[in-house]
């Protein structure tokens, strides 16, 4: 139930990939013969399936190694070839690290970055968006669903926004694309990251979608080379993972909306009988504007970490990243106004495509103890309030 | 009955344990053990609460916290929790003696949060 880490490969996306290590082994780059051209033929494919899903045309798609790359590429992409236009950037303190990295790499380069906060729902103000625009503004990167809260931003409007200030609208819309609908058209989007990964295909590939028309977009490549994909991405092509994310892509536009539904009922039922059987439960985020297989929930009292690790046969995450030892919580919620006791008290569960009601009350059973365990346990719960300093300290 | 708190600062886990002693035998013959924190923190005190049953206090006072980081299979900034443990079982016999030695039946408890912190220092470096 940690469907926002990463998704199992279809069964189905797996077949359509097997051949393409195989038989059809080529070099989609090789022009002189079969082997190449059939290669390249099922890159093509695999092309028009996700710019399908995104309402893009095929030569719009250029495919990376992943998200990350994806997100490098259209923030220093960008930034390198309109600099000559200006040099402020616009993004959001909740992006992914990938894309806040990217813009504190630029800041060292002499470029101004403004970090846009949210509000308690995790949404950002589309008019913060408009004022935060100068003269100097040459992109902004918004994502589309955050990875934590899976809070869908307007994306819309801030793309309506961008359109009519002449600005270049990137968004990362990796957790988004391939569970609800989304179209660069509809929501005048200039640059989209997405990955296959969330979406049922396999690790290490992804794509970049690069808008070629009203306007058409300049974009220095980030890695040099043999000139594949038009040079903005040069390196052999990952066929099989392209096959494979091809597939995925088309998988998710077949099932989609039965899919949503599906994983939306599943969702509500896991709050529900979490909320039953747990007296004290905060949901994290704006509920309505939410990915339909996303819960972020904090029992105060306790430590998502410890709960995590009392519930192994469960995969689900910490919205707090506890990996340094400092125990720093979770940087989008603190963003929220979230208490740092109750952003450690928080789990993050992502449902998907392979989970069915069972797992789901099981889920319940299992966490509900835990949690009512881990509470009995705990000196901060005891004394009725959420804190670390509501034990009194004498002596 | 002794009772003692650590607290990590930095990381903001409490580990609070409470020993009972049988002033005939000087057996700890009771362990009540509140544990807020990360995994490790909480495991580590569970598992001590284990180790202190029916040992006497110069015996509490032996368990180390590499000790029940090893046992635990803890490494890294993840012993810190352990660590802690071993700071809440140092607090409770002192606080135990305290108050057997002063003669009154409801000292103050002992709180040991500084020297826990500086070890959760020494650990992430």
């Amino acid at each position: 139930m940690d469907c926002h880490a990463t998704t199992p490969t279809d069964s189905r996306v797996f077949k359509a990939m097997v051949p393409y290590f195989t038989e059809r082994f080529g070099n989609p780059s090789s022009r002189t013969h079969r082997f190449g051209w059939e290669a390249e033929k099922a890159v093509d494919r695999a092309r028009h399936h996700i710019a399908d899903l995104i309402g893009a045309r095929a030569k719009e798609i250029v495919f990376t190694s992943g998200a990350t790359e994806s997100d490098n590429h259209a923030i220093k992409g960008v930034a390198e070839a309109y600099c000559d236009r200006g040099n402020h950037i616009i993004t959001s303190v909740i992006e992914h690290r990938a894309v806040l990295a990217s813009c504190r790499r630029l800041e060292k380069r002499g470029f101004k970055i403004t970090c846009l906060t949210v509000g308690k729902d995790g949404r950002i103000d589309p008019n913060d968006v408009r004022r935060a625009i100068t003269s100097e503004t040459i992109l902004i990167s918004i994502m589309t669903a955050n990875s934590e809260i899976g809070v869908i931003q307007p994306i819309a409007e801030i793309g309506r926004i961008a359109k009519k200030e002449g600005v270049l609208f990137h968004t990362d819309a990796v957790q988004a694309v391939g569970r609800v609908p989304f179209d660069v058209e509809e929501l005048s989007v200039d640059l989209a990251s997405i990955t296959a990964h969330k979406m049922y295909g396999p690790k290490g590939v992804g794509a970049l979608y690069v808008r070629r028309k009203r306007p058409s977009i300049r974009l220095t490549p980030i890695i040099d080379g043999g000139e594949q994909q038009n040079g903005l991405r040069s390196g052999t092509l990952n066929v099989p993972s392209i096959v494979g994310f091809g597939e995925a892509a088309r998988l998710c536009l077949d099932e989609m909306f039965a899919e949503q539904k599906r994983v939306r009922s599943l969702r509500d039922h896991l709050l529900d009988g979490l909320r039953r059987n747990i007296s004290d439960l905060r949901v994290n985020g704006s509920m309505c504007h939410r990915l339909p297989n996303n819960l972020n929930v904090s029992f105060p009292g306790i430590t998502g970490e410890s709960l995590v690790m009392g519930v192994s046969d469960i995969a689900m995450s910490t919205g707090s990243a506890c990996t340094s030892g400092s125990n720093e919580p979770s940087y989008v919620l603190t963003a929220l106004g979230i208490s740092r006791e109750l952003a450690r008290a928080s789990i993050r569960l992502g449902l998907g495509r392979f989970n069915d009601i069972e797992q789901v009350n099981y889920a319940i059973r299992i966490i509900s103890r835990a949690v009512n365990r881990l509470r009995e346990l705990s000196p901060v719960y005891e004394s009725g309030s959420v804190g670390a300093n509501s034990l009194s300290r004498e002596g | 009955m002794g009772t003692g708190i650590a607290e990590g600062e930095i990381c903001g886990d409490i580990v609070r344990l409470q020993i009972r002693i049988n002033p005939a035998t000087g057996l700890i013959v009771a362990v009540r053990l509140k544990a807020y924190g990360c995994g490790p923190s909480i495991a580590s005190a569970s598992l001590a609460s284990e180790w202190l049953q029916d040992i006497t206090l110069e015996s509490a006072l032996q368990i180390k916290g590499h000790e029940i980081a090893r046992a635990l299979g803890l490494r890294g900034s993840r012993r810190h929790g352990a660590l802690l443990v071993e700071q809440a079982i140092r607090a409770a016999v002192m606080d135990y003696q305290c108050k057997k030695s002063s003669g009154v039946s409801e000292a103050n408890k002992v709180t040991v949060s500084g020297p826990a912190n500086k070890n959760n220092l020494d650990v992430v470096v």
